[in-house]
């Protein structure tokens, strides 16, 4: 199964180290892959430094994709966490 | 010797310096066999989960002081075991058959590549980050004893290295150092923030020179200039002993000025409140005794990024300070751009003369768009706490009526979808321009209160660009022609029975504070550093004597007469002030002032 929505970074300074560590370690409690797609470039979600390097400062729009059995809950756990500054992330 | 770099966490330390040895070790490059890469890899796993454990117990141990800085050391975990990091070493051992040390530098390497491609500095100085935990593994996977024994320092003493990792200074806590000076590292470092958070004077960024100190030599370390001085002599000593000293008295003064009034010797109070620009001013605003935010500058948010701020963003932005300063009021200015500022998403044409062009809420009213999303947010955010509007350079009338009923439109807007807001938030305007002090009367019917913006109204008032060295110091905060400027502004607003307010440089100024009283300006708006220095000089004043020497400086012909006058009133009320051995330390590095030196 393929899900697939357009996420919007809150948090004032990005998507930085903590955000991204905490999206990452979600990312990790899925069986599907999960993939940030910003511009022409894919990451894989489950990676802290894959997302660091596309360097997503705030009101950047990403792609979250996930792939995989548990694809639709592993989109909603992950928009839910960027909707909410990744947990009142600065 | 002096050596310089970045004043990272304010004091001053005196002491001996500890060297910390973290020269680059270089990595051994052998090539292993097919039959050892397996074991080759079950030694790199190894390492990974040591580090892991030492991180691990590091974090646990964090004292409560920290524990809000442990993030940075949880996603140290992450990227240990990040697959940029541990898979692929584990391939690269396989694949090139080469050995753990070599494979996780190249995988390093790799990560540098595609770090140095990213435009925001904030994440490319992650890198460190990942050098730090690199490290870790590396001196585990070489047995290196390189790492920072840091449980034996005895005496007190600086701390001298090249870098040193978030994990290293948290285990510096209980240790006894009296300051950090690092080669790399900037204000926002990881070093940087736990020194302040500690209180321990740091000064980091020192690119040259740091190899000339010695083990063991005195060092001061000035983490406000981020001056560093090797082996001085003993009269420098005493100097700086004098400046660590008024330092300590100047903290002790914050604690003990911040939570009392500004309050006048005979009950005569006005209201003193941050300028703020940043969301980590917050708690700087509020512990030096802030009474709310006179002036919420917003260009920030429209100059960090290349493209325009949504209207979320601003609203996100706007209601975490108004609710972090609640139940104190926060003073919003709208966009104050154009001019010598650049905002790149707006394009501007070059101007002759930036300070009399398209800024400010000319801008605003030109480029509705941009205004309307500004408006539409602090609107929204003054549903969470006490909201004022300030609109920058006005000249006249016409503006504050474009404004308003483009403003009504917004909250039309806003009821028609029910978006809750404060129906009464007050309006106020910036009376920066001439021709508004002039008809300040007519602008008082309009609003709620005016603010002063001395910076700007000194400039206009006098013709006086600060920036050209050939006038610059024609530039007199006690003209005449600006005092009496001031004066007509606070008596329209009074008369109109609307509140004066000043938030430009002169309200931080300790030594106007009697002028201002006395011409009765209702709030004072500052740089939160000179609050406690301004709330001392407004608690030795006697308001009707301000009164009295406003009289007598409103009739003076110039600006040294001015000066005179108001030197004696502060030889006589506050005598203090004029001790030369009052260092006046922290005050004059923060607001540079000429008039404090």
């Amino acid at each position: 199964m393929l899900c697939e929505i357009e996420v919007t970074i809150q948090n004032r300074l990005g998507l930085h180290a903590r955000p991204a560590s905490r999206f990452a370690q979600l990312a990790g409690e899925f069986q599907s892959d999960i993939y940030l797609v910003k511009g022409n470039e894919t990451v894989d979600g489950k990676s802290i430094l894959e997302i660091l390097t596309i360097a997503c400062p705030k009101g950047s729009v990403l792609t979250l994709r996930a792939e995989g059995d548990d694809a639709e809950e592993a989109v909603e756990a992950l928009r839910k966490l960027v909707a909410d500054c990744f947990g009142n992330i600065d | 010797m002096k050596l310089k770099g970045t004043g990272a966490s304010p004091g001053i330390a005196i002491g001996p310096a500890q060297i910390l040895e973290s020269g680059k070790a270089k990595t051994v490059k052998r090539r292993i066999s097919r039959r050892d890469i397996v074991s080759e890899q079950e030694r790199f796993i190894q390492a990974v989960s040591t580090a892991e454990a030492e991180i691990s117990a590091i974090l646990e141990d964090i004292p409560e002081e920290l524990k809000e800085h442990s993030g940075v050391l949880k996603s140290h975990l992450m990227m240990l075991k990040d697959r940029m990091v541990f898979e692929r070493t584990l391939e690269t051992i396989k694949k090139d058959q080469i050995n753990a040390e070599w494979a996780l530098d190249k995988a390093v390497q790799h990560i540098h590549s595609l770090f140095a491609q990213v435009k925001d500095r904030y994440i490319r100085e992650r890198m460190e980050d990942i050098e730090y935990v690199v490290k870790r593994v590396q001196a585990l996977l070489s047995h290196s004893t390189e790492a920072l024994n840091l449980q034996e320092l005895e005496e007190p003493c600086v701390i001298v290295a090249h870098e040193l990792s978030p994990a290293d200074t948290v285990q510096m806590f209980k240790q006894n150092i009296l300051a950090f000076v690092t080669v790399t590292g900037s204000r926002t470092s990881h070093t940087a923030i736990l020194a302040r958070a500690l209180g321990i004077p740091a000064v980091v960024g020192v690119e040259h020179g740091i190899d000339s100190i010695s083990q063991d030599d005195t060092l001061i370390v000035d983490g406000l200039t981020g001056d560093i001085l090797v082996s001085p002599d003993e009269q420098t000593i005493t100097k700086y002993r004098e400046k660590q000293q008024s330092y300590i008295r100047y903290r002790l003064e914050v604690i003990h000025n911040s939570s009392l009034p500004a309050e006048t010797r005979d009950g005569y109070r006005v209201k003193i409140k941050a300028n703020m620009e940043l969301l980590d001013e917050i708690p700087s605003a509020i512990s030096h005794g802030a009474e709310g935010v006179g002036l919420f500058r917003t260009e920030f948010l429209y100059l960090a990024s290349k493209e325009l701020p949504s209207e979320e963003t601003l609203y996100n932005a706007y209601r975490e300070v108004i609710e972090r300063l609640s139940p104190y009021p926060v003073t919003i200015r709208t966009l104050d751009i154009g001019g010598d500022k650049f905002v790149s998403s707006v394009s501007l044409d070059d101007e002759i003369n930036p300070a009399l062009g398209l800024r400010a809420i000319r801008l605003c009213l030109k480029e509705k768009g941009l205004f309307w999303d500004q408006l539409r947010a602090i609107l929204r955010a003054s549903a969470h706490g006490e909201v004022r509007m300030l609109f920058p350079l006005v000249s006249g009338r016409t503006e504050i009526m474009q404004v308003k009923a483009l403003l009504e439109q917004v909250k039309e807007e806003l009821r028609d979808s029910n978006v809750p807001f404060d129906e009464n938030m007050k309006l106020g305007i910036m009376i920066e321009v001439p021709s508004a002090v002039m008809v300040a009367d007519i602008l008082a019917r309009e609003v709620d209160f005016f603010s002063i913006g001395t910076n700007d109204l000194i400039q206009y008032a006098l013709a006086i660009d600060r920036i050209n060295e050939s006038v610059a110091h024609m530039y007199q905060p006690l003209h005449p022609g600006v005092i009496r400027m001031i004066h007509s502004t606070v008596t329209a607003a009074h008369n109109a029975g609307i509140e004066a307010a000043m938030c430009g440089e002169m309200a931080g100024e300790p030594i106007y504070a009697p002028i201002l009283l006395g011409m009765g300006i209702d709030e004072f708006s500052m740089n939160a550093m000179v609050i406690p220095k301004v709330k001392r000089i407004i608690r030795r004043c006697v308001y009707d004597d301000c009164v009295q020497l406003v009289q007598r400086i409103l009739e003076a012909s110039s600006g040294s007469e001015i000066r005179y006058l108001l030197d004696e009133f502060l030889r006589a009320n506050c005598p203090e002030e004029f001790e030369p051995a009052d260092a006046r330390y922290p005050e004059f590095a923060e607001t540079g002032s000429p008039l404090l030196n």
